[in-house]
């Protein structure tokens, strides 16, 4: 079953639980969240030009 | 003061029934993108990779666990080299109705929302669903963000709100502007992507995106 204490994010101006799936997927959490901060900072590198 | 209730596990459990073919994912990411961002966990038959759970074994369990249903019927059309309709949707939709009919306890509180491409068209095929929520996406993920949204946000009590239309737009535009980079950097193609890693990053891209503003 999914769990309830999730991730707490703002979206806009209202407070969200991000709750976790109850399967694990195939590809690793790091290797994702390694993916992501590629992206932001590329973006962040991009918006200091 | 009312004290705030904790929705269940049950509540916040979405079954997501559509077609789950190439054609049909830019809609199915829409779908998952909106329900998690929502604070809703999205289920599906996909979730699931175990052959030796009989499918529809697989698809009562899971309609079993979920108060919620998103159920898309547009695919009418004929497809596949015997040129022959799809029914596993309008199939499911019967049976998350059944349960919710005759299923008994909690099975009562089922909620459907019904989406085709045209709001009536549903009249020619599905006539028996008459009176059932059925909204019309016209085929457009950005529609179906927003009445996905408003759908969900009925279903929370008084106390409790959804992010509005537009916020939960302006993060689905941004995932996906952003999304051919990150599969470039996972080094995946769109359809080498699972249902259940769809729905983890799509977790960690607003994880991450929220972190940056924070």
């Amino acid at each position: 079953m999914a769990k309830q204490n999730g991730v707490k994010i703002k979206i806009g101006n209202v407070n969200v639980t991000l709750r976790s799936q109850p399967q694990k997927g195939t590809i690793s959490e790091s290797k994702m969240r390694g993916a992501i901060s590629k992206v932001l900072e590329t973006q962040k590198a991009t918006a200091n030009k | 003061m009312a004290r705030k209730q904790t929705p269940s596990d049950y509540d916040v459990q979405v079954f997501i029934n559509c077609p789950f073919d190439t054609e049909y994912l830019p809609l199915l990411r829409a779908m998952a993108f909106v329900v998690k961002a929502c604070g809703f966990v999205p289920r599906c038959a996909l979730e699931v990779d175990d052959a030796a759970e009989v499918r529809v074994e697989k698809i009562l369990r899971i309609i079993a666990e979920c108060r919620l249903g998103i159920h898309d019927i547009s695919r009418t059309q004929c497809s596949g080299k015997k040129r022959l309709p799809r029914f596993n949707m309008p199939f499911e939709l019967g049976l998350f109705l059944g349960a919710a009919k005759l299923g008994g306890g909690q099975h009562g509180q089922k909620v459907a929302l019904i989406l085709d491409v045209e709001r009536f068209r549903y009249q020619q095929f599905l006539s028996d669903i008459a009176g059932q929520d059925i909204k019309a996406h016209h085929g457009k993920p950005e529609m179906l963000v927003g009445i996905i949204r408003d759908w969900l946000n009925t279903r929370l009590g008084s106390q409790q709100v959804l992010p509005g239309k537009a916020a939960l737009l302006k993060q689905y535009r941004l995932f996906q502007k952003k999304l051919p980079m990150m599969l470039k950097n996972l080094e995946l193609k769109e359809s080498e992507v699972s249902f259940v890693d769809w729905l983890k990053l799509i977790g960690l891209w607003l994880e991450a995106v929220a972190a940056v503003k924070s």
